[in-house]
């Protein structure tokens, strides 16, 4: 009592722990993040290349996944939101993953408030785990014996994935560039810039972290042409190259659980057919979420890199409440539908759905169009011949 | 019941009503002599005062009743897959009973018990007219805040470890223990089960030890313990609907109630510690912020009642 004597001054012991607290809060990421990283120079083919060559067999991490896509508010209960564990709230809002991977071993969470969804394969078994189903699904792999196709046949969530799928797709349309240095999970990191050298895309750029030690992507922002804020963003938040301990990749179903068994063999089973285009029936939401993806064979491709579009045929008889049909959502569908614009062209007639980053056109004739690219060529893309499905 | 009555049973063998005559009994020792004795006396008087008042008797009760309920429910209709929080696992393992009794009082119930005794701690002995004939003793008002605080905690803990405990115990009765589901699908050992609902308990205890902090803070603002405990209470339901408008996702992270859920990162298997992390920050920066402007307030302020 004897240094606070005056009544003011003691009023400056809270303001100070707040200011403390809140410039910590807010000082602190911005100046880590303002940091000058300096590394030996590099370019944009060596980044390329070490990006190829990088050799990491295990890993364990987290991944924050944001998406930002500006696509119109979906009707109540679908889309998830924040902290959901349905696998469609990575359409939109942040999603924190946590992702191990060892060899052939690998499991990625998605970490709902109180819930959790759950891919884990041993190399031997795959597993899907749903807490809010209390359900797993199961599928015994093939003997895959050091097959490198494997490991192409995960589903692109972690950076590493995606980024092999960004390259996979490149082509004489992209800029490949190197941007500045960064810091990603605590790591610095290299920055490699894919930009589409043709118009028509709503895609800016493409912008890849490479950590500087191991050679691995550690961070990939899709931006939107003419903006600076990504509509997409897959990070690692933390990042160890430590091998994980092998009872993470265990996964035994408790009693009481529900299993389901699937087969690789016949992988077409009904109401997982999107699943089976990735050979990974587990790994779809168990609801199968597009069921305009099991139109199979008709499906075509219009214009090609980044202003590719693809066509398909809603099923037979479909009704257009059908494509966003969950059981029991069909009238929300419908009424989302709506409320979407009409628009009108040579090509003929339907609903426009556009974001920042997609468009989709939803014909009266039952096509679905759908690319990262703007309004003209997705009609011109409707008008085009290969667009009609025979 | 009279809070006056009350005091009346804590002074036990006092003859005289209330506390404003019998201020001696409660006092420490005088400063120049303050011992390790005087403070624990004081704070034994404190949580006598808390946990001797009959109306906080008839809240732990309501606490305890929400996992009573919860067992016989689902005992008697067992749920067929969903429901809220934990509930479809509570047939598999009693321990979820206690979970989820933990999940459904979180957003109300325990607030309520936070908010009553926290608005209580100051305002109340003010509104009783304690208060003046307690600093007339002298106590020191640092002192006398400390030991109001050390109550409140040992309040909170108290009651969150009442839920789990009641809850705990309920579930192993009714529907056995054994290895407990994680959110993650795998199984972890009885004794580990055990482990992981202690760690919930001490997480949620940071947690409402924050908004206990706040509470003691509006609590020395007012002469009104009952406007003080509203104020905390709306100022909670304030933040959790906040937290549920989308558009305001920039403030989430700030608000006191963001992290409270996080609690299910214990539950997975691993640990998920780097989700836990943030909401202990939060709660010991909310703590550290409004006990410090308890105390500047509190003991700059003309105490006239």
């Amino acid at each position: 009592m004897t240094t606070l004597t005056r009544p003011g001054l003691r009023w400056a012991v809270p303001t100070g722990v707040a200011a403390l607290v809140l410039g910590g809060a807010v000082a602190g990421p911005a100046l880590s993040a303002s940091a000058e990283v300096e590394l030996p120079e590099r370019s944009a083919a060596q980044l390329l290349t070490d990006l190829q060559t990088a050799d990491v067999d295990a890993f364990s991490g987290t991944v924050r996944h944001h998406a930002d896509l500006g696509l119109p508010v979906l009707p109540g209960g679908m889309g998830g939101g924040e902290h959901s564990t349905d696998l469609s709230a990575l359409l939109d809002g942040t999603t924190e993953l946590r992702v191990w991977a060892a060899g052939h071993k690998g499991r990625v969470s998605l970490e709902g408030r109180l819930g959790e969804y759950g891919i884990v394969t041993d190399g031997a078994d795959l597993w899907t785990w749903s807490s809010d189903e209390n359900a797993a699904t199961h599928v015994a792999l093939p003997d895959h014996d050091g097959d490198p196709a494997w490991s192409r046949e995960v589903p692109p969530v972690t950076p590493e994935q995606v980024t092999q799928a960004v390259l996979d797709a490149l082509e004489p349309t992209t800029t490949v560039t190197s941007g500045p240095n960064d810091t990603v999970a605590g790591r610095a990191a290299y920055e490699l810039v894919l930009e589409p050298a043709t118009s028509g895309s709503l895609i800016g750029s493409v912008r890849i972290a490479v950590d500087a030690a191991e050679h691995v992507p550690t961070r990939v922002q899709v931006l939107p042409a003419g903006s600076s804020v990504p509509a997409l963003e897959v990070a690692f938040t933390e990042l160890s190259f430590a091998t994980p301990a092998d009872d993470v990749f265990a996964f035994t179903p408790a009693p009481g659980v529900s299993v389901e068994e699937h087969s690789l063999e016949g992988h077409t089973r009904a109401g997982h057919d999107g699943a089976g285009e990735h050979g990974l029936p587990g790994a779809a939401p168990a609801d199968g979420a597009f069921p305009g993806a099991a139109a199979g064979d008709r499906v075509a491709v219009v214009g090609e890199g980044w202003s590719a579009v693809v066509v398909s045929a809603l099923p037979d008889g479909a009704d257009l409440t059908d494509l966003l049909g969950a059981e029991g959502a069909g009238r929300d569908a419908g009424a989302f539908l709506q409320a979407l614009p009409r628009v009108e062209g040579s090509w003929g007639s339907g609903r426009l759905l556009t974001s920042r980053l997609v468009s989709a056109l939803l014909t009266d004739d039952g096509r679905l169009l759908v690319g990262a690219v703007d309004r003209a060529t997705l009609e011109s893309a409707a008008g085009d011949p290969a667009a009609a499905l025979g | 019941m009279s809070a006056a009555e009350q005091r009346t049973a804590a002074d036990v063998g006092d003859p005289a009503p209330g506390r404003g005559a019998t201020p001696a009994r409660r006092s420490p020792a005088p400063a120049t002599t303050a011992v390790r004795g005087g403070w624990l006396r004081f704070l034994r008087s404190e949580l006598w005062l808390v946990y001797g008042r009959r109306r906080n008797w008839v809240g732990a009760l309501v606490l305890a009743s929400v996992p009573v309920i919860i067992a016989v429910a689902v005992r008697v209709s067992p749920p067929s897959g969903g429901g809220p929080g934990f509930f479809d696992l509570i047939t598999a393992n009693g321990l979820f009973v206690a979970l989820a009794a933990l999940t459904l009082e979180l957003p109300l119930f325990l607030p309520i018990a936070v908010a009553t005794i926290a608005g209580d701690a100051v305002a109340g002995e003010a509104n009783l007219g304690t208060l003046r004939y307690l600093l007339v003793v002298p106590v020191d008002r640092t002192r006398l805040l400390v030991v109001k605080f050390a109550a409140l905690v040992i309040f909170t803990v108290s009651a969150t470890l009442l839920v789990a405990a009641v809850g705990a115990v309920m579930g192993l009765v009714l529907f056995g223990g054994g290895p407990m589901l994680t959110l993650s699908g795998t199984t972890v050992s009885f004794a580990a089960g055990l482990g992981r609902l202690a760690l919930v308990c001490a997480y949620l205890s940071i947690c409402l030890v924050a908004l206990g902090a706040i509470g003691l803070f509006i609590s020395t603002l007012t002469e009104q313990p009952i406007g003080a405990t509203i104020a905390v209470l709306v100022l909670t339901l304030a933040s959790q609907i906040m937290d549920a408008i989308p558009q305001l996702s920039a403030i989430h992270e700030y608000l006191p109630t963001h992290y409270w859920l996080a609690f299910g990162d214990l539950l997975r298997d691993p640990i998920a510690l780097d989700g836990l992390e943030p909401g202990i920050v939060s709660a010991l920066a909310y703590t550290a912020v409004f006990t410090t402007a308890a105390w500047a307030r509190f003991t700059t302020r003309d105490i006239s009642s």
